[in-house]
């Protein structure tokens, strides 16, 4: 049997389907297992990406003495970085999916691969200074556990080496990957690292080396237990251990923790104490042990608060700030961009630190950070700071796991951001949703171009690892698209392809570099690359970056010293003297400046270009205005080199808590006064400056609210209250220099803010939007966490909550009002930057007014209404869906209005945006439009999409003309994701909407289809209808199978697309299989063929629907064919699923695969097929359905 | 040497000091050791069934039957039918720690079947006959070894100096160290325990 099993395996039959298959069926046999896995590394990595959901499943869902899966991913996660960053991304959905249970062995097998996926995408790149760790790294083989099994067929397979040293290689290797099994009773690590030191000199072989790669390195930590890496490392060798033990063996090693601080600032010396005292803190959360239930609570928090306590006791006073802030975009930020700038970002940006107001976070010694985003964070630290010097002093090897390093922290700071943007804009009214979420994109711009590609659009291959480079989000094309609870948006991100590549070489490195200061020259508006350091002399381009950084740093450091000299001497100060006269002077000049410079290039940003040398030449005046910056801006302004004029400093920095937010600010504006401005161009906003300082406000925001809206409630840390407004317009206004002032009343507020109308530049008015909408959010924390938190010494009232809350929405919408109105007075022009600031502003005006009333249709009270008329229907067959009514509605409110999303030529709307982007003249440039989802899991989602593209590839193999639009859907956790947007197409329901309102039916008749087709079209017998009919045949072939085949219900049309050419496509399949809407299901018939499809075939005599029927049958039988690859996809999924298509458990495959038909001959089978087809024509419960649909949801 | 004391899972002092002389392992690691052997075989011993099983296991596609009763028997210091914890440790030590020659000396037993001091062609036969039916066909070999007679040829041509038929102890010995690909074979848990 094992033998025909072999046998066939070799074989020219065998793919990558059967070895997956093979692995599926046989999880007890480790040989089997192993000898599959190391089949499978044979194929490309895109075929086994396709798997990869399979995979992860597999690998999660059931436990096996094998490791050869696990050592399979993670070696696929070495060689390719999408692979690891979307296993990653399953494990975590998978992660906080199990986490109710923590103590299954699913769950254990789960944190155990994740950890170790983790040090792949996080871990590699720590920087390790002494040469001696790298060495130990290097020669300390992973060494197998207390696994008796492995080593006797070990021993065995050493022992048979004489005789056939062949058979020792490749058994040896499976006895030794084995043997490194993780034994949940060997936790007494002591013992374990005392054997272990003992043999530390071996020399590992080479066939060693290709198995180590799959293991936790264990082994590195005793050797040299101070280092970052081998703490991470520590938390992946007691992984599966006694969870005590983990803890105290943590706390040991926290102790010596302090050491490696000191290592990483080395290159900038002056600055070491800065970032030894920064970063030490934020070390230790991360190795601390984590005790299972902490773990998952650390991940739970991960997304809306994205920010783990970094610096729990850093900032006294700040750290009650609550919890709902977005540092991802710092950090993102961070992350990408060079050490100077993240030294400045880090000094003057109070983390958002612990952010929420429990204790736990506060409380360092159980804290419960052991989240991703911890991980990242503690490497962007230690890495990012020093990653231009590390890359000149390590080999290629070593600059692509930097580089590489970089990129993963990039990506997941990205993709939280986005989140974190969904999330917030659940809190905001819906009214004031589009503006808010244009105004987070305005900020996140700042932020790109990144080293961030988006991995399922991303084209690079473990082949060809060129991946495109996300350059900027356009703003003005963002759509919010409202639902019931959650609020998913619509992006246009623009790419560059080819851009990035880890392994590159120094010339390459420099080259692209090179380039992209080069653009930034000449437009102005890119700030961040890898390691651009954007506010480098910009005549000096073709300087050695390296060097330029160390510079940087050096200067920074002079700077430091005459800072704290100003500092220490100022002291305390009030915010009177923010008005200090040599300051105002200055405000007014450089406004001046500013003015004039603005008509030209209002919000066009950062990277002003700038040589560093001139400012540190006559860095000696420091100006008084430093001072405001409070003692806490010793450690900032000493970093701090952007030359920027801010002509705003700011405003209310009277407040304790604000020290941060005004170092900020006001280090900027010191730099600013340094440099007198040479001319128009220069004086740009600093544009993460900006961005820091809001996010100070996430932090602060509760209290900020608070005194600024509501002065009347005591608040012992009330922060600076118009911080938001005030402080953020680091952005170039030309503010009044004499009203830093917080206004005492909201109507004065609102006078200053429209006083001040004018002066708001796109960035400044998306600043004080979204400050708002993080307060609002904020607000809503803060309440819950108030109750919990025993530190927080005031208890406010619901009333006073709502009052601020009411106030808070009052706000945005006079901000929504103003802008609109300064839309209309200053024209498109002057909110529209190159850099994105508002983009298109007369269409957005346009756009924005439509997804208001859309957003208005959607009303849910509305629904109410209809509800109730269904009522008045049948009783009989509505009364099941009085309950899923609510679901439905949800559903279909982000459908209704697709169509003004939709409606415009994709292609225009590219040529579009590519005009107004700055990067758009790249040939490379590259615009991808995406749907940002958070609060659903897409897993299900994802699974019928990936079987669509196998029935397309089968189809494509088989050669049958039909037609299907498979679209990609990227899982980020087990609520959020991306999903491609299908270019040129709109819903039947819009379609048909929007015939109605133009009044396109014929008096009396419906509108149906067909008229559409003959409206588009032109006549019957016209060729564009007959190609538009051809295309709309061969889709609904296709879909007709897609549908009856993984029946696929809910078809109603919200959920069908029609595109410009006639395709008809399928959207949304949160039922199919097993679950279908209602308790019964409902739509009976097999697929949809509706009257008005039959009409634009031509009727059920026609030749067309002839070719039709054929053409399914064509389908049909080449689906048939490959049936085992469907029934495989989904068995392999359907084990202990959580899906909702799953809820018929193992039968779900079994059902799938009697759906074929497999035992009928093929006359049966064309039999069988004719009846589908015929029940399915007209069907009673299809109409049925739709009339549903009508009267419960609207949907036409 | 008794250790079948489960009572608990560790090993008394007299037994340790007795396996450390004779391994080169130190308390700790023989107690882990230990632990992990109890929690394989909690009868303190295995037997030959037991034995072939775990073969199986490890290798699907062929039959390792007769391979593994072989190393059973070389396990089975004792020849009571019983791999226990000292045999088992003892072997490990050997094949992990010891120098090239005591890993030789001791392989020498496997091929030396009828433990007569010399291994003749045939019994280099048995035991590579084995080997490659417990492999089966999973392991793509050389045309020049392809069956287990070509191999043994090989063998012996490259081990057996003075052309008796048969190898001594010191003719393995120097042959295997002949050979890097050998070589490296027998280092293949260096480092590793």
């Amino acid at each position: 049997m094992s033998q025909l099993l072999l046998r066939l395996f070799q074989s020219e039959h065998f793919n990558s389907w059967m070895a997956i298959e093979y692995l599926f069926r046989y999880p007890d046999s480790v040989g089997i297992q192993h000898y599959l896995c190391n089949e499978l590394k044979k194929f490309p990595m895109t075929e086994i990406e396709f798997f990869l959901p399979q995979l992860c499943h597999l690998l999660i869902s059931r436990t096996t003495e094998s490791v050869a899966l696990e050592c399979f991913i993670l070696e696929n996660c070495e060689k390719s970085t999408h692979m690891a960053i979307l296993t990653l991304w399953y494990l975590q959905a998978y992660r906080s999916e199990l986490s109710s249970n923590p103590f299954s062995p699913t769950f254990t097998v789960c944190k155990r691969v994740l950890n170790k996926c983790q040090e792949i995408v996080f871990g590699e790149n720590l920087i390790e200074d002494d040469k001696t760790s790298l060495i130990n790294r290097g020669m300390s083989p992973r060494q197998v556990r207390e696994n008796t099994f492995p080593a006797l067929v070990g021993i065995g397979a050493m022992l048979a080496g004489i005789a056939a040293p062949m058979l020792t290689k490749s058994a040896g290797q499976i006895a030794i990957a084995q043997g490194r099994r993780a034994r949940a009773f060997n936790n007494t690590g002591n013992n374990g690292l005392a054997r272990r030191r003992t043999h530390t000199g071996n020399v590992r072989t080479p066939k060693q080396s290709e198995f180590s790669k799959d293991e936790d390195s264990s082994n590195d930590q005793p050797e040299n237990p101070a280092t970052p890496p081998d703490l991470e490392n520590n938390q992946n060798f007691i992984d599966d251990e006694n969870i005590k033990n983990e803890n105290t063996q943590n706390k040991t090693l926290l102790a010596k923790a302090e050491t490696p601080d000191i290592q990483i600032v080395l290159d900038s010396p002056n600055t070491q104490e800065i970032e030894h005292e920064q970063i030490s803190p934020s070390e230790s959360p991360k190795i601390n042990g984590q005790s299972i239930p902490d773990f998952i609570k650390g991940h739970k928090k991960s997304l809306s608060r994205s920010s783990s306590s970094s610096y729990p006791y850093r900032r006294n006073g700040v750290n009650t700030a609550a919890a709902f802030t977005s540092p991802s975009l710092d950090d993102l930020h961070k992350g990408s961009t060079s050490s100077l700038k993240k030294y400045i970002s880090k000094g003057s940006k109070p983390r958002p630190q612990s952010a929420d107001c429990s204790p736990s976070s506060v409380d360092h010694d159980d804290d419960d950070d052991y989240d991703d985003i911890s991980i990242y964070r503690n490497s962007t630290e230690v890495s990012d700071s020093t990653l231009l010097d590390e890359l000149e002093e390590y080999g290629p090897e070593r600059q692509k796991r930097l580089l590489k390093g970089n990129y993963f922290r990039s990506e997941m700071q990205f993709l939280l951001a986005l989140q974190d943007i969904s999330t917030r804009l659940i809190i905001v009214p819906r009214e004031a949703r589009q503006s808010t979420l244009r105004a987070e994109l305005t900020l996140l711009n700042h932020n790109l171009p990144a080293e961030i590609c988006i991995p399922l659009w991303c084209p690079a291959t473990t082949e060809k690892p060129y991946h495109h480079r996300v350059v900027r989000i356009s703003p003005a094309d963002a759509v919010v698209l409202n639902s019931a609870d959650r609020v998913p948006y619509l992006l246009m991100v623009e790419v560059l392809e080819g851009e990035m590549k880890f392994d590159m070489s120094k010339l390459q490195t420099q080259k692209s570099l090179k380039r992209l200061h080069d653009e930034k020259k000449r437009k102005g508006s890119v700030n961040i690359t890898l390691s651009s350091d954007s506010n480098k002399n910009a005549n000096d381009v073709s300087k050695n970056t390296e060097e330029q950084s160390k510079e940087q740093s050096e200067d920074g450091s002079g700077n430091t010293d005459n800072a704290v000299i100003e500092v220490s001497e100022s002291g305390k100060t009030e915010q009177e003297n923010v008005n200090d006269k040599q300051e105002e002077n200055d405000v007014s000049k450089s406004a001046d400046e500013d003015k004039s410079s603005k008509t030209e290039s209002d919000s066009e940003r950062p990277v002003s270009p700038l040589s560093l040398s001139d400012t540190s030449n006559i860095i000696t005046p420091i100006p008084r205005s430093l001072s405001t910056s409070s003692r806490s801006s010793k450690r900032t302004a000493s970093i701090d080199k952007l030359p920027s004029i801010i002509s705003a400093p700011l405003a209310s920095v009277n407040e304790t808590g604000l020290q941060e937010l005004a170092t900020d600010t006001v280090v900027r504006s010191t730099d600013s006064m340094l440099q007198p401005p040479k001319d128009n161009r220069i004086p740009s906003p600093v544009p993460f400056a900006s961005y820091t300082s809001n996010t100070l406000h996430a932090s602060h925001a509760s209290h900020s609210s608070h005194v600024s809206h509501a002065p009347h409630v005591p608040s012992a840390l009330s922060a600076p209250a118009v911080s938001a407004p005030a402080a953020s317009p680091a952005s170039s206004a030309p503010y009044t220099p004499t009203t830093p002032t917080l206004p005492e009343s909201n109507s004065e507020y609102l006078k200053h803010v429209m006083n001040r109308r004018q002066s708001n530049s796109a960035d400044e008015f998306a600043e004080r939007m979204r400050t708002a909408a993080v307060m609002l959010a904020q607000l809503n924390v803060a309440n819950h966490a108030r109750t919990s938190s025993t530190g927080e010494p005031i208890q406010r009232t619901k009333a006073d909550t709502e009052a601020i809350r009411q106030k808070i929405i009052k706000e945005m919408m006079c901000l929504e009002e103003e802008r609109m109105m300064k839309m209309k007075t200053q024209g498109v022009t002057s909110g529209a930057g190159a850099n994105g600031g508002e983009g298109g502003g007369g269409e957005m005006l346009e756009d924005e007014k439509k997804i208001l009333i859309a957003v208005n249709k959607d009303d849910p009270s509305g629904i109410k209404e209809i509800i109730e008329i269904i009522l008045i229907i049948p009783n009989f067959i509505f009364k099941f869906y009085q309950i899923q009514m609510l679901t439905f509605v949800q559903f279909h409110m982000k459908i209704h209005w697709s169509a003004a999303v939709f409606s415009e030529d994709w292609e225009s709307k590219r040529e579009r945006i590519r005009k107004a982007s700055p990067y758009g003249h790249h040939p490379n440039w590259r615009l991808l439009s995406v749907i940002v989802k958070t609060g659903a899991d897409l897993r299900q989602e994802q699974l019928a999409c990936q079987l669509i593209r196998e029935m397309q590839r089968i189809w494509q193999l088989e050669k049958v003309d039909v037609w299907v639009r498979y679209y990609r859907v990227l899982v980020t956790s087990d609520n959020s994701g991306l999903i491609e947007t299908i270019e040129n197409s709109i819903s039947i329901h819009s379609i048909k909407k929007d015939a109605y309102a133009k009044k396109l039916n014929e008096k009396g008749f419906m509108f149906t289809l067909f008229d559409y087709f003959v409206k588009t079209y032109g006549d019957v017998s016209s060729d564009a209808f007959l190609r538009a009919q051809d295309n709309f045949m061969r889709s609904l072939a296709a879909y007709s199978l897609v549908c009856y085949i993984l029946q696929v219900k809910d078809r109603h049309n919200g959920n069908l697309l029609l595109d410009t050419e006639g395709h008809l496509i399928h959207i949304d399949f949160g039922f199919m299989l097993s679950n279908s809407p209602g308790s019964v299901g409902f739509e009976l018939a097999p697929f949809k063929l509706s009257q008005e499809y039959l009409d634009i075939l031509g009727g059920v005599a026609s030749e067309k629907f002839l070719e039709f029927k054929m053409l399914l049958r064509q389908a049909f039988f080449a689906l048939r064919k490959h049936a085992d690859n469907f029934v495989l996809l989904v068995e392999m999924m359907s084990k202990d699923s959580k899906l909702p298509c799953f809820v018929s458990g193992d039968l779900t495959a079994t059902h799938l695969k009697d759906r074929f038909q497999l035992s009928l001959t093929e006359p049966q089978f064309e039999e069988y097929l004719e009846k589908l087809i015929m029940s399915s024509c007209c069907n009673v419960f299809t109409r049925l359905y739709d009339t549903f649909q009508y009267y419960s949801n609207g949907i036409l | 040497m008794c250790i079948r004391d489960r009572s608990n899972s560790k090993l008394s002092e007299d037994q340790l000091r007795e396996l450390q002389r004779c391994t080169y392992f130190n308390k700790n690691e023989l107690q882990q050791w230990y632990k992990g052997f109890l929690k394989d075989c909690p009868t303190g011993e295995l037997d030959k069934t037991e034995f072939q099983k775990i073969y199986k296991q490890f290798f699907p596609f062929g039959d390792p039957s007769r391979f593994a009763e072989y190393v059973f028997d070389v396990f089975d210091e004792d020849k009571n039918g019983k791999i226990d914890f000292k045999e088992f440790i003892c072997a490990l030590s050997v094949t992990s720690r010891g120098k090239l020659d005591e890993k030789l000396i001791w392989a020498f037993q496997l091929y030396d079947i009828d433990n007569d001091g010399y291994i003749t062609h045939e019994e280099m036969l048995r035991i590579v006959d084995a080997i490659y039916k417990m492999v089966g066909s999973m392991v793509k070999l050389p045309a020049d070894e392809d069956t287990p007679e070509k191999r043994v040829n090989k063998i012996f041509t490259l081990m057996d100096k003075n052309h008796d038929g048969k190898l001594s102890m010191e003719e393995f010995k120097e042959g295997s160290k002949q050979d890097p690909t050998i070589v490296q074979a027998l280092s293949l848990y260096d480092g590793l325990v």
